[in-house]
């Protein structure tokens, strides 16, 4: 089950922000600066972790490495027991959140993950009238995720 | 290595790339150019500005799609940026692979010669004596490349050196790092 999926800018700012309705969600709703604050903090607190990531687990991780995901030392999943929040980030330094249920896994989202990335570069950069860096409202992208987080929750 | 890449690109270019008549894009670009020399009277200079400028847009979006698809990640040496330029990103979007020389020996600077060229298949330059010293025909994928490499933290001189649109023997586009941005690279990477 998805809940919701955020996506930032690379100086942390929120681009995109959205709840999907599923039975059971523990998500509720906010109030729309505390997305701001979600998201920014999200951002911080992976940026410290990537500073305090010990080398051998940088090994590690370069060994298990997930393709197309650049990151390698920072936060990248948290773990609760009624969600999880995964975070990937790409080479140009996009991160795409995704607030799942518990038995979301590492591998089902990096699918998951590179479906949106794909409809952000479609339907978000391929929009002329997009401009870089501001907030996504581009109907086309809301329509191919919805259909990306139908895919999960069935 | 090198023939990793090759393989990567032509596995791209055949599964992953939507595909467009090719004359479609030689035309629309040519019309594109034309009114430009139109609209600023054939002022050479500043059509090369605006096409470089054009192609930075598009190439600040456009590496996305490219990470995307090849699902590549950061390159170790600008030696490999090289050879992914060449063999993976003009293969994946013009389905040509310029040769990589002139190397100088500090390994910041490359040039890629085209071969073959799709922007100028049907293209002969004006004859008023001005265009074949000023005007670069394709300096959109200067324009591309420059913005391109800057979202993955390096920032480059891209600049043609040649053309054969201009009379010469092959048309050359030098690449020049300038500096990697080391602060502007994303926390969470090696």
């Amino acid at each position: 089950m998805l809940y919701s999926i955020y996506i930032t800018s690379r100086s942390g700012s929120l681009l995109y922000q959205k709840d999907f309705k599923t039975v059971n969600s523990p998500i509720t709703k906010q109030r729309s600066n505390d997305y701001l604050v979600i998201a920014s903090t999200l951002h911080g607190v992976h940026a410290i972790a990537s500073k305090l990531t010990p080398p051998d687990a940088v090994h590690n991780y370069q060994k298990a490495k997930t393709l197309a995901n650049s990151n390698r030392t920072g936060l990248r999943e948290i773990s609760t027991s009624r969600f999880k929040i995964f975070m990937n980030q790409t080479v140009t330094g996009i991160k795409i959140i995704v607030f799942a249920s518990p038995d979301m896994d590492e591998a089902r989202f990096a699918a998951i993950y590179d479906k949106i990335y794909e409809h952000y570069c479609n339907y978000v950069l391929k929009n002329p009238f997009y401009q870089l860096d501001m907030p996504i409202r581009c109907q086309l992208f809301d329509t191919h995720l919805n259909s990306v987080v139908a895919g999960c929750n069935v | 290595m090198s023939k990793q890449i090759k393989q990567l690109g032509d596995d791209v270019w055949k599964t992953k790339v939507e595909k467009v008549n090719s004359e479609l894009f030689t035309l629309t670009y040519g019309s594109i150019v034309a009114q430009l020399c139109r609209d600023f009277n054939n002022n050479y200079e500043e059509v090369n500005a605006q096409t470089y400028k054009m192609g930075y847009n598009i190439g600040v979006r456009l590496i996305d799609e490219f990470l995307q698809k090849t699902q590549l990640s950061r390159c170790s040496s600008f030696r490999d940026t090289a050879e992914i330029v060449s063999k993976v990103g003009f293969k994946m979007f013009l389905n040509i692979v310029p040769n990589i020389t002139n190397w100088t020996s500090d390994m910041t600077t490359f040039s890629l010669i085209l071969t073959e060229n799709p922007l100028a298949d049907f293209v002969e330059l004006p004859d008023d004596g001005k265009a074949v010293k000023e005007l670069w025909y394709s300096n959109i994928l200067c324009g591309v490349l420059r913005g391109a490499l800057e979202m993955v933290q390096l920032d480059c001189e891209v600049g043609f050196i040649s053309d054969v649109l201009r009379g010469d023997e092959t048309t050359e586009l030098r690449v020049r790092l300038v500096q990697v941005l080391k602060d502007e690279i994303p926390a969470g990477e090696e």
